[in-house]
């Protein structure tokens, strides 16, 4: 059995599917009877040269033996997480800085043209080449991150989907007239736009979300947007809720919204299947794509409210459909086996490194 | 390949690409197709783009890549797209990246840009270029941005290259601070040669047109010149699927008879259509944009072209399209145009405008044209890209600077030092300049 470090970042006063794949990875290496802790240091994007300033955090810790134990493998997750040395690493990329990338040019990213931006981005984008590239095994959560790393860091990297953080206990109950919302409250998921879209939604159709907001000034705005469109009565805050209160309001629910831009991978996409819930989603939503099928498990629209109200009209007026839609999302996830299984392959593979078995990328689990 | 020199200078491309084939509407994307083939038997030409896609016959990257290709295989030349469309944003973006040639084919924007550009501190980089000796603009400076003219575009452009004259002229007259030489350089676009039948000895009853229902592309004034001409005259117009009803309201508020309305507005298309002859009416008439590639068709075609005296379509030559004065006679003016063609079959020498096309427009040519630019450019283009190097150099320095104070490794006291000796490995490691650690 392995002495094993996660290593993660927590952004404080949050939480989102980080928290939660770091929290099941670590239970089920526990499980396996290995030993193992979770290092998190706060992530900090202002000012931007944070960024550059983290990553030398992370590179300059020592992790090969902490308190008179021998760490004999450290995982990392998150940007600067990789940046992180050990002789043994491994890798389950969750996303890199974004900014820097993807999101670069778009309104999601302050990254600008000033040339000390750029200086940074390219000091990054090397660090991330070589760091990850020393990793022992490099895999990532979804086919989207993979093909990120592999355009932008050119590293071939396996395709891990995690498994469902609740495993075999969603289910599925008459639908009610709601649509809910599952994620951190943050301009990239794009709740504005299913709340902006409540208008030309029949008007008994409600909205829940369950998520805190990463800022106060978002939630300001859009507490804003429900002032101007007098939807106090059609939308509730429900913030962080218990597993059991989740499972309740997924299995409920009507629909699913998720439609974040370019999402890394989406356990809400995942929750919303297992719970047979139509997944409302739009054309730019990255992994969220890999699963929902349009007009098979879900519904794939144009990334405007527009668009979403329609797709929920659809569903409200043939609700044994959206049934139907939902009930076909539940049985691709049975047979992804994201739902029971997939952590034995998972452990196994992250683990690699300390056995010295060349691990080829295989055909992604779920696909 | 340039004379007497047997190294085969690279190119990185940045550009929309032509993935649709016939179905193109992107002008970069356009010149890109009808470029590339020419000019790749004397460059080695990468693609780069926002896209994970790939042009068959191309090596093609993520436009993010393209600092490290250029670290790996140095580009001679670096050559952007530009457009006033969000299509072309890496393009703007990556201009002042890299500094290079820069193909404007707007000069005016309907936006401003990409979300980080609204806050570039472009004005502040042209002169730290100039006189490195002044300080960087402190972080978080709202840097103004002046309306919707492509200043920070054409000061970042090396070498300006306009495919339309007004906005050459546009950009001489407003363009303060640049990095260009001081002069620019006029690329029409190309076009195939004809390879018709229609020898242009009767101009038809048939008016082309590719104009949107919107106001500044005139459509409300062809259409009632055809309705008050009396003549039996058939308008076949291209349009995009999202057009159609408003074409329909606007037909009918004209009462047009005899009308085509085509799906599927793309250059490739017009080209298609102007290949059964007819005339060609390009009446755009705004600040914003010009009529593009299907002008450049329609004179290839041979066709009589019809255009707005207005904007960019006021520096096209007499000798090749009729012009409208526009404005109060316009409708007027256009209506007896359409009169004299249908009366007078052989009132339009369409060999003679198609062989001035050729000199103008052909593939060849164009492809020569961007060529001699490069060479002739090529002393300042390498001369800018050392400068923009020590501007780097200068940024990495700065950088530094700023990491250190992040990391309380900036100053000369115990604990400084120590913290600066703790994170040197790292920070070299990373890149930051050895004098700052």
């Amino acid at each position: 059995m392995a002495t094993i470090l996660i290593l993660g970042v927590k952004v404080p006063f949050t939480h989102g599917g980080q928290e939660v794949l770091v929290g099941s990875l670590r239970r089920e290496l526990a499980a396996r009877g290995h030993e193992v802790d979770v290092i998190e240091l706060p992530l900090k994007v202002q000012p931007k040269e944070s960024l550059l300033a983290q990553a030398a955090i992370w590179r300059s810790l020592d992790l090969s033996e902490l308190g008179g134990r021998k760490i004999d493998l450290v995982i990392a997750t998150k940007f600067p997480t990789y940046y992180a040395r050990h002789r043994f690493k491994s890798v389950w990329l969750v996303h890199q800085a974004r900014s820097i990338y993807e999101l670069y040019g778009t309104r999601f990213s302050d990254i600008s043209d000033d040339p000390r931006d750029e200086a940074m981005r390219r000091m990054l984008v090397e660090g991330d080449r070589r760091c990850i590239g020393e990793c022992g095994y490099i895999s990532t959560i979804s086919a989207n991150v993979t093909a990120r790393l592999k355009q932008f860091n050119e590293l071939q990297a396996e395709t891990l989907y995690p498994p469902l953080p609740l495993g075999s206990r969603y289910a599925s109950a008459p639908a009610e007239d709601y649509v809910l919302s599952v994620g951190r409250i943050c301009s990239i998921k794009r709740v504005d736009m299913m709340l902006k879209a409540l208008p030309i939604i029949h008007p008994f159709v409600k909205l829940k979300i369950v998520g805190q907001p990463d800022e106060p000034a978002h939630m300001q705005y859009l507490k804003n947007e429900i002032d101007k469109h007098h939807l106090w009565e059609r939308v509730e805050f429900l913030g962080r809720v218990s597993d059991e209160a989740l499972l309740t309001l997924y299995s409920k629910a009507l629909a699913v919204y998720y439609a974040p831009h370019d999402e890394d991978y989406g356990y809400v996409t995942l929750e919303a299947m297992a719970s047979s819930k139509p997944v409302i989603t739009a054309t730019d939503s990255g992994g969220v794509l890999e699963f929902v099928t349009h007009e098979q498990n879900g519904l794939i629209v144009q990334p405007t409210s527009d668009a979403v109200g329609h797709a929920v009209n659809r569903l409200v007026e043939n609700k044994d459909w959206a049934a139907e839609l939902g009930m076909r999302g539940r049985r691709d996830i049975e047979k992804s086996g994201l739902m029971e299984s997939g952590w034995d392959r998972i452990v196994e593979r992250l683990l690699s490194p300390l056995t010295a078995v060349q691990v080829a990328p295989e055909q992604s689990l779920g696909q | 390949m340039f004379p007497g020199n047997q190294h085969r200078a690279r190119i990185a491309w940045f550009s929309p690409l032509p993935l649709d084939g016939k179905h193109v509407d992107s002008p970069s994307a356009w010149m890109t197709g009808a470029l590339l083939p020419e000019l790749r038997g004397r460059f080695d030409i990468e693609l780069f783009h926002d896209s994970f896609a790939e042009l068959p016959g191309y090596p093609t990257h993520h436009y993010l890549r393209a600092y490290r290709r250029h670290r790996e295989q140095p580009f001679d030349f670096f050559v952007y797209h530009l457009e006033d469309h969000r299509r072309t944003n890496f393009a703007r973006a990556h201009l002042a990246l890299i500094p290079g040639a820069v193909l404007l084919h707007d000069f005016f924007f309907h936006d401003e840009g990409p979300e980080p550009l609204l806050n570039s501190p472009y004005d502040a980089v042209l002169q730290h270029y100039f006189d490195q000796s002044l300080s960087w603009p402190a972080r978080g400076t709202v840097h103004d941005r002046r309306g919707r003219v492509a200043l920070r575009e054409g000061g970042f452009a090396a070498v300006p290259i306009f495919c339309a004259e007004r906005n050459r002229e546009e950009f001489q007259r407003l363009v303060r601070r640049t990095l260009g030489a001081g002069h620019s350089h006029l690329l029409h676009y190309p076009a195939r040669e004809a390879q018709d039948s229609w020898t242009g000895r009767e101009v038809q009853r048939t008016l082309l047109f590719a104009g949107s229902p919107r106001i500044e592309d005139r459509a409300h004034v062809l259409l009632r010149a055809i309705s008050e001409s009396g003549e039996l005259i058939r308008l076949r117009w291209l349009i995009d699927q999202s057009e159609r009803q408003a074409c329909e309201v606007l037909l009918k508020e004209f009462e047009v008879p005899e009308v085509e309305l085509i799906n599927g507005r793309s250059y490739g298309s017009w080209e298609e259509l102007v290949r059964s002859g007819g005339v060609a009416l390009h009446l755009h008439a705004s600040v914003y944009g010009d009529p593009g590639p299907y002008l450049s068709i329609s004179l290839m075609a041979g066709l009589p072209a019809v255009v707005t005296n207005f904007g960019a379509a006021e520096f096209l030559s007499e000798r090749t399209v009729y012009k409208l004065q526009g404005g109060e006679t316009e409708a007027g003016e256009l209506r007896e145009l359409l009169r004299h063609f249908s009366r007078n079959p052989r009132a339009h020498d369409a060999s003679s405008v198609r062989a001035a096309a050729n000199e103008l427009y052909s593939r060849k040519a164009i492809s020569s044209q961007f060529a001699a630019i490069l060479a002739a450019e090529q002393p300042h283009l390498a001369q800018v890209a050392g400068n923009w190097r020590a501007l780097e150099h200068a940024a990495e320095q700065a950088l530094g600077r700023e990491v250190l104070e992040l990391l309380g490794a900036a100053g000369d006291d115990q604990l400084a030092l120590a913290q600066r000796k703790f994170f040197a490995p790292a920070l070299r490691e990373l890149g930051l300049p050895e004098d700052r650690l």
